[in-house]
């Protein structure tokens, strides 16, 4: 199966054998049993995030569309903020004038519970199609119609010859999966059966083989979480060695993500976020694939540059971009340096993306002494060997937690790092205990490539210089947790199968 | 029966998670699935006025995270392994379980769970808030049937302690300067306030709820439940003012109103509302350059707001700073029984100004009823920030007040009693200023 024949994208605890609950040493994960892994649970867990929220993240990006959640009225409760930042994205793509996503919500209540949404839904379709004319549809499938039955995708195959609009629908129930990241595999099978595959012009035929002297064209894979700063330097990089981009498939329309099937070459930026999609590309359109690494850091840069160029026969190109840009920010760096040199750092945030920022933090000098990712899954594991390699063998903590602060806290106190670099919200945490933070990602900021090296440097030593907010929060605000938490281990919830 | 809802200005049942929140050292446990508690979060706080995840809120509140397993063959193992183990590790005073629609459909026995933990000397209650019972409103009065049922005991009366029953907790982004700006107001004529909810004493300021000589319900209609069951229970008489008091008229008004009802003898009362508005007046006669003597006069003003709101800036509005009223948009959904009383409410301006309102108004209602009408000048348009899209279409000036609020930071501003008018007249004139500059 996969995600051309998958009616319901499965959870990746079945799809990769994700792990959602481990903590221990970053040496001992790649020893770990695969299935033992991913049925660890915890006896105390705090309020986690579900599917549906990354799949409205990524689809939310598309432009002019209508999103109608279908259950009760609270699951729709992150549409405003979202439609605030994606209208960021916008101006920061230079399109201030973006119009806002329009958002309803089935509102079910306690009779619909008992008769059923599925006709609520369907007008609802209709309606917002027929007032609003939006260029796409998306339905978000939650808990409340899911387990009193309602037949999504009955209504949206009833539904679909009626209206000439795209439509797009996930499922997306939260209680179906214990790993959020599921959400990406949910957006991405949104988006290509309601763009491809059920497009009213159908799936576009292959495309025929690249002429002599033509340019190659590979996709890159963005993400919804990253900004147009590194979307800019991805495609400075590639530009330069003779490589032209279609980005996507966030923020695009219909015919760019129609654009991505006749590609020559697919590029993951994550790869844990993209395998879904490019796996489909790869077997229904034979496009190639790269799903290794993340260009964040000089050494991965380097060999995601590399391995895009090997693809071409343009190593050469690739070779010649490479030095000189690496001599240049070398150079840039150099004054940050000394203030950077043997800083503890603790990271925090999606496994990949974690791992790969500790070893651009390793290349300034600094030390990796803790590290907490969302899940774990394969495309991870030979980086935590990396970076232990590149710090002389000195192992370290980590924890595989869909955010539970009850462990970060812990395990942070234990560390008791010099600097925190992590995701939304967990940086507020580390700061109430007094730790330097900077985050390991926000839309405005460079992170990838050359660029996204001296940007983070220089941020780093910006946020070590002055942390007087940090400090005053930690002296001045009482903490959640009893005393008694501190002094047990901060794994002392996660429980394995054999125990 | 529901019906569709564009642009949601309030949240369902779970919400009452946030009022939870609100209280210190007061720990929810939601038993719902994995997102409900992020997104409740995400839209009653962080997406309205930045009011941040607090002591035990966002991600921090204890949860079961209910998967396929919890559906299928019922939650109450794992909702009783995640409160034994949330006993042990979060540090409060007393801890509220509260169910999502997972729970809620599958019918588990969440009282039998808690009771257990009860019987065993936790300070423990549940309410059942699946989503789609109802919305954070009725989730609310919910959360306070389980906390008078299950929770508080008989005790002495204390002469002069007030409970303050009004704005829902982070539904209002300024609740906590709200709730400071009434303890004041209270203080101000000698009365004790319990505000229960932010900085201040917490759980054992709920504890003294049935201590108090009256309760105070400030509120059009919300919290009706919730006094009138403290009455049955501890025979604590209520009074219920249902405007919102913002500005010199209303606020003495309701000085007097609570005076005299409290027995405050009327010369403390009135020697309080003259030095309050002799100040108040001391910076309003300073507006009064700006206001005449330039252009800078908004056309009709237009409320998008919940009732508190609604209510309580049309009468400021009208009655003080002597705008014209357009129409008005309560958004939250007022029960069948409690219309007449709002209703009511409206029909009582000076100069006997009304407007039509619109109940349950959402995102469509808004639209649809500002696209019929012609605006000669720039109405004033103060709503939420869905609301500045169309606002900028009719050139209006926007103010946000009320959820979901994403273009302000809000730490402890409110609107309400003297000062609150001041600050709301800084902000509708500095929005009407910085329109050109």
């Amino acid at each position: 199966m996969g995600l051309k024949e998958d009616k319901i994208v499965p959870g990746r605890e079945e799809r990769v054998a994700a792990c959602m609950a481990f903590g221990g040493c970053a040496s001992g994960i790649g020893k770990q049993d695969k299935i033992c892994l991913k049925n660890n649970e915890r006896g105390f867990s705090q309020a986690g995030l579900c599917q549906l929220l990354p799949t409205l993240g990524m689809l939310l990006t598309l432009p002019e569309t209508a999103v109608i959640v279908h259950g009760a009225i609270g699951c729709g409760s992150t549409g405003f903020g979202m439609n605030t930042s994606i209208r960021l994205h916008h101006l920061l793509r230079g399109n201030p004038n973006a119009k806002d996503s329009l958002w309803f919500s089935t509102n079910l209540d306690e009779s619909d519970v008992v008769h059923g949404g599925e006709q609520r839904l369907e007008e609802t379709i209709l309606a917002v199609n027929e007032k609003y004319k939006p260029k796409s549809i998306i339905v978000m499938h939650t808990c409340t119609p899911s387990i009193i039955g309602d037949d999504l995708v009955g209504v949206i195959e009833k539904v679909r010859p009626l209206i000439d609009t795209s439509l797009l629908y996930s499922h997306c129930e939260g209680f179906k999966t214990k790993v959020w990241a599921t959400g990406y595999d949910v957006a991405f099978h949104a988006m290509v059966h309601g763009f491809i595959e059920k497009d009213k012009d159908g799936p576009p035929p292959k495309k025929e083989g690249r002429k002599p002297g033509e340019r190659p064209i590979v996709n890159v894979i963005n993400l919804a979480s990253m900004g147009k700063p590194d979307e800019v330097e991805l495609e400075r990089l590639l530009n330069a060695i003779g490589i032209d981009v279609v980005i996507g498939p966030n923020f695009a329309d219909r015919e760019t993500i129609r654009r991505m099937t006749q590609a020559d070459l697919t590029v993951s930026v994550c790869p844990t976020h993209d395998d879904y999609l490019v796996h489909y590309l790869n077997t229904e359109y034979g496009i190639p694939c790269v799903l290794k690494d993340m260009p964040i850091g000089l050494e991965n840069t380097r060999r995601w540059l590399l391995d895009i160029a090997g693809n071409f026969g343009l190593e050469n190109e690739a070779l010649a971009l490479i030095e000189a840009e690496e001599a240049k920010v070398k150079k840039g760096v150099e004054k940050y340096l000394p203030a950077l040199k043997g800083i503890k750092v603790f990271l925090s945030a999606g496994e990949f993306r974690a791992l790969v920022t500790g070893g651009l933090f390793q290349e300034l000098g600094m030390e990796i002494v803790g590290l907490r990712s969302y899940h774990h899954d394969d495309f991870g594991t030979e980086f935590y060997d990396r970076l232990i390699e590149a710090q002389k063998g000195k192992d370290f903590p980590i924890d595989i937690a869909n955010f539970q602060p009850f462990e970060l806290v812990n395990l942070l106190k234990k560390v008791d790092p010099d600097l925190f670099c992590g995701h939304v919200f967990d940086n507020a945490w580390a700061a109430r205990l007094g730790y330097p933070t900077i985050t390991i990602f926000r839309i405005f900021d460079h992170y990838v490539g050359y660029r996204g090296f001296y940007e983070v440097a220089k941020k780093a030593v910006r946020n070590l210089r002055n942390h007087a907010f940090n400090a005053k929060l930690s002296q001045n605000v009482p903490e959640a947790y009893r005393k008694e938490w501190y002094e047990k281990s901060p794994f002392a919830y996660i429980k394995s199968e054999a125990a | 029966m529901a019906e569709v809802v564009e642009q949601i200005r309030n949240v369902c049942a779970l919400g009452a998670l946030q009022s939870v929140v609100a209280i210190p050292r007061a720990i929810p446990i939601i038993h719902a699935g994995p997102g409900c508690g992020q997104k409740l979060w995400s839209g009653l706080s962080n997406g309205n006025g930045f009011q941040g995840a607090s002591y035990v809120g966002g991600h921090t509140v204890p949860c079961t995270n209910a998967t396929e397993k919890e559906v299928v063959f019922g939650g109450e193992g794992k909702l009783r392994e995640t409160i034994a183990n949330t006993l042990k590790v979060m540090d409060g005073d007393l801890y509220v379980v509260l169910t999502g629609c997972t729970s809620d459909i599958v019918g588990d026995d969440v009282g039998e769970v808690v009771r257990s933990f009860k019987a065993n000397g936790a300070p423990i209650v549940f309410a059942e808030t699946g989503g789609f019972k109802g919305d954070n409103y009725f989730g609310h009065e919910l959360l306070w049937q389980a906390i008078i049922d299950q929770f508080l005991e008989p005790t002495q009366v204390e002469q002069g302690l007030v409970n303050v029953w009004t704005v829902l907790p982070y539904q209002d982004p300024y609740w906590a300067g709200t709730l400071q700006a009434i303890g004041s107001l209270l203080r101000s004529i000698g009365l004790t306030p319990n505000l229960i909810y932010g900085p201040g004493e917490g759980v054992a300021s709920i504890r003294r709820i049935p201590a108090a000589q009256f309760n105070l319900l400030l509120s059009p209609w919300v919290g009706l439940k919730t006094v009138k069951r403290l009455e049955e229970k501890f025979s604590t008489p209520f009074l219920h003012y249902p405007v919102l008091p913002i500005g010199a008229t209303e606020t003495g008004s309701f000085l007097r109103a609570v005076g005299a009802y409290a027995g405050v003898p009327a010369t403390t009362v009135e020697t309080t509302i003259q030095r309050e508005e002799e100040r108040y007046y001391y910076y309003i006669e300073r507006s009064a350059d700006l206001l005449f003597e330039t252009r800078f006069l908004p056309g009709h003003f237009v409320i998008i707001a919940d009732s508190f709101y609604a209510l309580g800036l049309t009468r400021f509005l009208i009655n003080d700073l002597g705008l014209i009223p357009e129409v008005q948009f309560v958004t939250e959904k007022v029960p069948e029984e409690y219309l007449p009383l709002v209703e009511a409410e409206f029909a009582r301006f000076d100069a006997a100004l009304v407007s039509p309102v619109h109940y349950g108004a959402d995102g469509r209602t808004v639209r649809t009823e500002l696209e019929k009408r012609t605006f000669r000048e720039r109405p004033l348009i103060l709503g939420s920030s869905w609301d500045r899209v169309i606002a900028r279409e009719l050139k209006g000036y926007p103010l946000s007040v009320a959820m979901p609020v994403s273009d302000r930071l809000i730490l402890s501003r409110t609107f309400v009693g003297y000062e609150g008018a001041l600050r709301l007249t800084e902000d509708i004139y500095s929005v009407i200023l910085s329109s050109f500059q």
